[in-house]
């Protein structure tokens, strides 16, 4: 796996680069947002979604699979990888970010916020949600095939969630609605314990569900 | 010693194309040539043996292990060249080589430097600098820099200028001189496999033609050139194929014993090379 992770890294320095450069720039203008709460989770996925499709964007490119394959590597170490690196590009992400805020705190400067724990496990979920769904997609069709799909499901689950918050507030008087909202306050109402457990429980169902998709898709693709 | 390759009735269905019940193996110390014609199923041979391809029925041995349950301590023991290069070209030689480097156990870094210099390939340049034929030595650098005791090469010379042809030929002989280890050549330039081969296999339209040695398929095999009168319906049964003018005929027949025991001195025995032997199977009784 260490060898499949040096490769990502190595083959995506120039975006590594380039995100910072992003980074930097978000984080100096803080164009999204002055709430920490929606700018670093927003950020968080932007930046792996980029990430994690150019790096499959490069395999596709050189059409790496034919030597990795060919490598002492199994089809699941690969997979495995991908999910390995999505929170990778995640943790950097996050991590880049909270430097330059704690830089501009040192600056004083006013948009300056803090990383809190809720933020970090949100950006960490948001991101992980985004690989889940990405990637069986780009495991069972390949990049360019994957890319349509998941290019309109990116943006559906990144949009579509200030349609659904509207949907919510027009039908706010309907019984499912309104457990919707008990659900919600009593996740908001639940210690820091228990709200890490069931955040990292979410993150461990779905990447977890996806990853032996994913898995159970390449085991079955010839090359 | 056990066989170091072996493929037994090996097939595989696609849409317009199939590879029906390939069978060859490979022992220790040999170089086998593999042969056939564009589309004849050597890359997907091959394919299948990488696991890249996964077979419909038949058996694949390697090291006398089932590549399905032994890939990763198989492919560690594998050098490989394909007919292209599937290299990322941003990276430098140097960058890839170390990707490469961590996945085996046996890497030898003094070795892959000794074939950089000897191909006088720049280790810093980046790949996409690389002439295709720089691409490929570099990539056999690679393949022969991890102790590997298969090698596979898919049309590995095709693209290299006669002195680095010359060089690999001389490299796969050293190699087999280490009577451990075995070469799977798949090749159009039959004068390379001439010069090394100990086996040769020969398929074409996804089906075996021969996989015997090569002083065997030499001696066996001749071209008969003689008055096209004596292609009479009887004699027609001895070729494999013919190629045949208003002035004479040129066959190609499988047993020159048989052959010169039923025309005798009425026509002409010359020796047949590979390409001979590939070109009149695949074209057959082609009549001009």
């Amino acid at each position: 796996m260490f060898s499949l992770l040096l490769k990502d890294v190595l083959i995506l320095k120039k975006q590594f680069l380039l995100v910072l450069l992003f980074i930097l720039f978000a984080n100096y203008f803080m164009v999204f947002s002055t709430s920490g709460i929606v700018f670093i989770p927003g950020l968080t996925v932007v930046l792996t979604y980029a990430l994690v499709v150019q790096s499959c964007l490069l395999d596709d490119k050189a059409n790496s699979e034919l030597i990795l394959l060919s490598l002492p590597l199994l089809r699941r170490d690969i997979v495995r990888t991908k999910y390995f690196s999505l929170f990778f590009y995640a943790l950097s992400s996050i991590l880049s970010t909270l430097i330059f805020q704690l830089i501009k705190a040192l600056l004083s400067h006013p948009t300056a916020f803090s990383l809190t724990w809720g933020i970090f496990l949100t950006s960490i979920f948001a991101a992980s949600l985004m690989g889940s769904v990405y990637y069986p997609f780009y495991f069972r069709l390949g990049y360019v095939k994957s890319r349509i799909i998941s290019t309109v499901v990116f943006f559906t689950l990144f949009f579509g969630s200030s349609f659904v918050a509207g949907l919510l507030n027009h039908h706010s008087q309907s019984p499912v609605i309104q457990a919707l909202g008990k659900a919600v306050q009593w996740l908001h109402d639940l210690s820091t314990l228990g709200s890490t457990t069931l955040t990292l429980l979410f993150i461990l169902l779905f990447t977890g569900s996806s990853y032996l998709l994913s898995r159970r898709f390449y085991q079955r693709r010839e090359f | 010693m056990p066989n170091i390759l072996e493929v037994e009735n090996l097939s595989k269905t696609f849409p317009r194309f199939s590879l029906q019940k390939i069978s060859f193996s490979l022992a220790p110390g040999y170089i086998m040539g593999f042969i056939g014609p564009n589309g004849a199923g050597k890359s997907t041979t091959l394919k299948l043996i990488m696991h890249l391809l996964h077979k419909d029925s038949g058996q694949i041995k390697i090291f006398g292990l089932d590549p399905q349950h032994y890939e990763r301590q198989i492919k560690d023991r594998i050098g490989f060249v394909y007919d292209e290069n599937h290299f990322y070209e941003e990276l430098t030689l140097k960058a890839m080589a170390r990707i490469m480097a961590s996945c085996y156990s046996h890497w030898e870094p003094q070795t892959f430097t000794s074939y950089l210099e000897q191909f006088s390939l720049p280790p810093k340049e980046k790949i996409k600098k690389l002439s295709w034929g720089m691409q490929m030595k570099f990539s056999l650098a690679l393949a022969l820099s991890h102790q590997a005791e298969l090698l596979i090469l898919d049309e590995p010379t095709s693209g290299l200028d006669p002195i680095i042809r010359h060089e690999l030929i001389e490299i796969l002989s050293a190699l087999r001189e280490d009577e451990k280890k075995a070469v799977l050549f798949s090749t159009h330039i039959t004068t390379d496999l001439e010069q090394i081969a100990d086996y040769i296999t020969f398929i074409h339209d996804g089906q075996l033609v021969f996989s015997r040695a090569k002083d065997d398929i030499l001696e066996r095999y001749a071209l008969v050139k003689g008055d096209p009168g004596l292609l009479t319906r009887e004699n027609q049964s001895l070729f494999t194929g013919w190629n045949q003018t208003r002035y004479g005929f040129t066959g190609l027949v499988p047993d020159r014993a048989q052959a010169r025991l039923l025309l005798g001195n009425r026509v002409l025995f010359e020796k047949a090379t590979l390409d001979d032997i590939m070109l009149y199977t695949v074209r057959g009784k082609a009549h001009v």
